[in-house]
């Protein structure tokens, strides 16, 4: 019962809004969805994992092998269920689901075994095909230095606005820009971009 | 004056010190670089067509969110703050079962270094006490005094005499003297003694405790063990074999996939792990290609070797999850 009013209390209709202040509803959202979930409220979990997914996958995207990232971002929400109740603030979800995201990519490397990966994503020397394009477009970022490589692929992957990224990191949102502007130059000197095409 | 003037406000007579140090230190200037980037930043304004199509293609990568199947602490009813989770990746369980494996193993050594050690010392001690050999129980009797010589939980048959028994047992309890155990006099008011036998009790909630393994499942890791069983005997120098196994090994790789998802949202954690641990095989053997060097080949095989992955994959095979996967 105590769920459920949680829960209808925090529903918001998130699409249609300004980026900002839909970043600021997701907040208030994210918030009362934790609460729901430590109440019990399943759907509320449902919830805050489509909200925060996407957040947690970019975040591994930008460091582990493509394979690893879907098994990885259940095991990062799992972690995150089981340590709920330690995290003080309900609003700073996302920065702390983050920071778990980063330690479990660099646990992943610690223990990672010394064995080939299999990809199909590596693109074959002279691919035209949308598949190759994004290959070497993700290569590409995950090649750039770690500040821009997880803003780039939130941004440009995930789909998040500027100030959503800024939101869900709990990133000023001047660094996110920064780190966009800076990060997408370096992109396009990388994949020799200046009008033309990938 | 004018000097001064120039560094002031640039006015006046150059200063040439100054003059140098700005030409020297303009290249740390800043560029003034503009953050005119709307469209970058939240997609508003005229659209990049560069980050417009890098977003298009990149949109493959994006995440899919498909919510995992968990029980939350209050639905599984339990009063403390942690949840039964029903999707571990079985490396991940594994690492967490490390340490008390570690620990049983630590224990284990420990026991048996103690019998060993007891039963270097028995004949001594028993000499030494007792000069004469008690007389051989009666038939059907365990001679009155030891309660744990004919105790359910001891190991192998029961000994000629009582003491070997008492030994074991009296030395994992480590109650009273050996002297006393060794000889069968149980303390005073001691309860018998009785070894702890590990219990066979579910490992975690979630996992699902029956031994139907699905059929499909079944027949993939038919295919995969006699797969491995071939690879792991091919000689490193036949291409051809090896071409052969490399091709089968990425068919049974992209089955291996699906059923590993599919074990997952079925949540069948045995059929999940036995799945994870044989992909590693059979992606390293999908890897070689006709040029791989002999040295790949070795390696692979004396993993599949060292890891008696077959052995395990046969064993889920035949007895299902109760085969400790």
């Amino acid at each position: 019962m105590e769920a459920e009013a949680i829960r209808e209390m925090y529903v918001v209709r998130l699409e249609g809004q300004p980026a900002v202040s839909r970043a600021a509803l997701e907040r208030t959202a994210g918030a009362g969805l934790v609460e729901a979930v430590r109440a019990g409220d399943r759907d509320a979990f449902g919830r805050l994992y489509k909200l925060f997914s996407p957040l947690v996958h970019g975040v591994l995207l930008a460091r582990v092998p493509i394979d690893e990232v879907d098994d990885l971002v259940q095991d990062v929400f799992l972690t995150a269920l089981d340590r709920l109740e330690s995290l003080r603030d309900t609003s700073a979800f996302g920065p702390w689901v983050a920071a778990i995201a980063r330690n479990r990519a660099m646990d992943f490397h610690r223990h990672r075994p010394r064995a080939e990966e299999l990809t199909d994503d590596i693109p074959a020397e002279g691919s035209t095909s949308d598949a190759g394009e994004a290959a070497r477009a993700l290569a590409a970022i995950r090649a750039l230095p770690e500040a821009y490589r997880e803003t780039l692929v939130l941004r440009l992957v995930e789909g998040l606005t500027g100030p959503e990224i800024a939101e869900r990191t709990g990133l000023t949102p001047a660094s996110v820009r920064v780190n966009l502007h800076r990060g997408m130059k370096q992109l396009r000197e990388r994949l020799g971009l200046g009008g033309g095409e990938l | 004056m004018n000097r001064e003037s120039y560094l002031w406000d640039g006015t006046g007579e150059p200063d040439e010190e100054v003059e140098r140090l700005e030409e020297l230190l303009g290249g740390y200037r800043s560029t003034g670089e503009s953050l005119d980037d709307a469209y970058l930043w939240d997609g508003s304004g005229e659209p990049d067509a560069e980050v417009a199509r890098l977003e298009g293609v990149l949109a493959v990568y994006r995440s899919n969110a498909d919510v995992p199947d968990v029980e939350l602490p209050m639905q599984a009813g339990q009063a403390g703050r942690r949840s039964s989770v029903v999707a571990f990746r079985p490396r991940t369980l594994a690492l967490r079962l490390l340490p008390f494996a570690a620990a049983a193993a630590i224990a284990a050594v420990a026991i048996g270094g103690t019998g060993i050690w007891v039963a270097s010392q028995e004949p001594d001690t028993h000499q030494a006490r007792t000069p004469a050999p008690p007389p051989p129980p009666a038939p059907g009797t365990d001679g009155g005094n030891t309660p744990m010589a004919h105790d359910d939980t001891a190991i192998g048959p029961p000994p000629a005499g009582n003491d070997r028994t008492g030994l074991k047992s009296g030395g994992r309890r480590h109650t009273g003297s050996f002297q006393q155990v060794a000889h069968g006099a149980p303390p005073a008011g001691a309860a018998p003694t009785v070894l702890p036998v590990p219990d066979r009790a579910p490992s975690t909630a979630a996992r699902r405790v029956s031994n139907d393994v699905d059929p499909t499942t079944a027949m993939h890791l038919e295919q995969a063990q006699i797969l491995l069983r071939s690879f792991r005997n091919t000689a490193p120098d036949d291409t051809e074999s090896l071409a052969f196994e490399s091709r089968r090994s990425r068919e049974l790789l992209t089955r291996n996939v699906l059923l590993r998802r599919s074990a997952m949202s079925h949540r069948d954690v045995s059929a999940y792990s036995v799945l994870s641990d044989i992909e590693p095989y059979l992606l390293d053997i999908a890897n070689l290609d006709a040029r791989a060097p002999k040295r790949d080949v070795l390696s692979i095989q004396d993993r599949v070797e060292r890891s008696a992955i077959v052995a395990g994959v046969q064993l889920y095979a035949r007895s299902g999850p109760a085969a400790g996967y």
